[in-house]
């Protein structure tokens, strides 16, 4: 649709679209990468909080 | 997430406890930043009107001016955490507030504040070659930007070498108090020293009627849909940051086992 759009805008000799591309392909990429990376972490640090959790309970247990 | 120790039995018992706005605002949070960049997308590409002297690189600067406000802002949060974390709140109402607290929010605003202001600064330079005909060039704005970035850039660098110590967050904070002046000079840059760079769209300093009626609609909406998203981020990084903890407390209490 977008590729419609710029089609039938008179505007061809300001159409710099691989730089309009560009910017929006970036910026999605590094928050996407960035969010992800954070809630990879946390998962991963819950997950590790969990274990020793349990190793600390069963630990207590057996005493 | 918080490790909350029995006041009956503090050496055996314990419980994790999870805080509900840093355990499920972000889910929401995130599903909302989701949709509203999809209505966002639509309005930039399909209902915005094409500029007529830039043509449609001027888009651009939908997602440009949002990211470069919300830099401001996350530096702001650095600046009053690391004020809160001297203590300068104390007098306040915040006195229950503790001081790892602010130290965790001061932390994690500089990381997604930097994750703003480098995008602020890669969409600039997309926008500025075909507009300017370079990269960059050392035009104020630009250049007080680009300070702005080394500095929160040296407070991240600082805390990662120092880890978890308490020297390291006394540092930090001083950056974060100090570095803050930068902020203002970024804004001002455009008023004080008139380059290339078009004026301020956005504060005390924009020209009115500059932008068309939907266009400023479209850059509100942005505005508000990059907000969501950052708050998203900047919650998830809190509360990553305060798991992180504690899973040191923890593991330092079963080194305290082992030793027992």
């Amino acid at each position: 649709m977008l590729l419609l759009k710029v089609l039938t805008d008179n505007h061809s000799a300001s159409n710099n679209l691989i730089y309009l591309f560009a910017a929006f392909a970036i910026t999605w990429v590094i928050f996407f990468i960035y969010a992800f990376f954070i809630s990879k972490r946390r998962q991963e640090v819950r997950n590790e909080i969990a274990e020793l959790h349990e190793t600390l309970t069963t630990s207590q247990n057996d005493v | 997430m918080s490790i909350r120790t029995d006041p009956r039995n503090t050496d055996e018992e314990f419980r994790i406890k999870e805080h509900w706005p840093l355990v499920h605002l972000p889910k929401y949070l995130a599903i909302l930043g989701l949709i509203l960049m999809t209505i966002n997308m639509y309005l930039i590409f399909l209902v915005a009107p094409t500029d007529m002297v830039l043509g449609h690189i001027q888009r651009i600067f939908y997602i440009h001016v949002p990211m470069a406000i919300l830099s401001f802002l996350c530096f702001f949060i650095v600046f009053i955490g690391s004020l809160g974390y001297f203590g300068v709140f104390q007098v306040f109402k915040f006195k229950s507030i503790k001081q790892n607290t602010w130290d965790s929010v001061a932390h994690s605003a500089a990381e997604v504040g930097v994750i703003f202001v480098t995008l602020a600064l890669i969409t600039g330079v997309i926008w500025a070659k075909p507009v300017w005909g370079t990269w960059w060039t050392w035009e104020p704005r630009l250049t007080t930007t680009l300070i702005l970035w080394l500095i929160y850039v040296s407070y991240l660098m600082l805390r990662s070498y120092a880890g978890t110590t308490k020297q390291g967050a006394v540092f930090s904070a001083v950056i974060g108090i100090v570095g803050f002046v930068d902020v203002p000079i970024v804004y001002y840059s455009v008023v004080w020293w008139r380059s290339i760079h078009p004026s301020a769209v956005i504060g005390p300093f924009s020209e009115s009627n500059s932008l068309d009626p939907t266009m400023n609609l479209i850059l509100l909406f942005s505005f508000l849909t990059i907000l969501v998203l950052f708050a998203y981020l900047l919650l998830e990084r809190i509360a990553l940051r305060n798991t992180e903890f504690d899973l040191s407390k923890l593991k330092l209490l079963r080194e305290l086992k082992r030793i027992r």
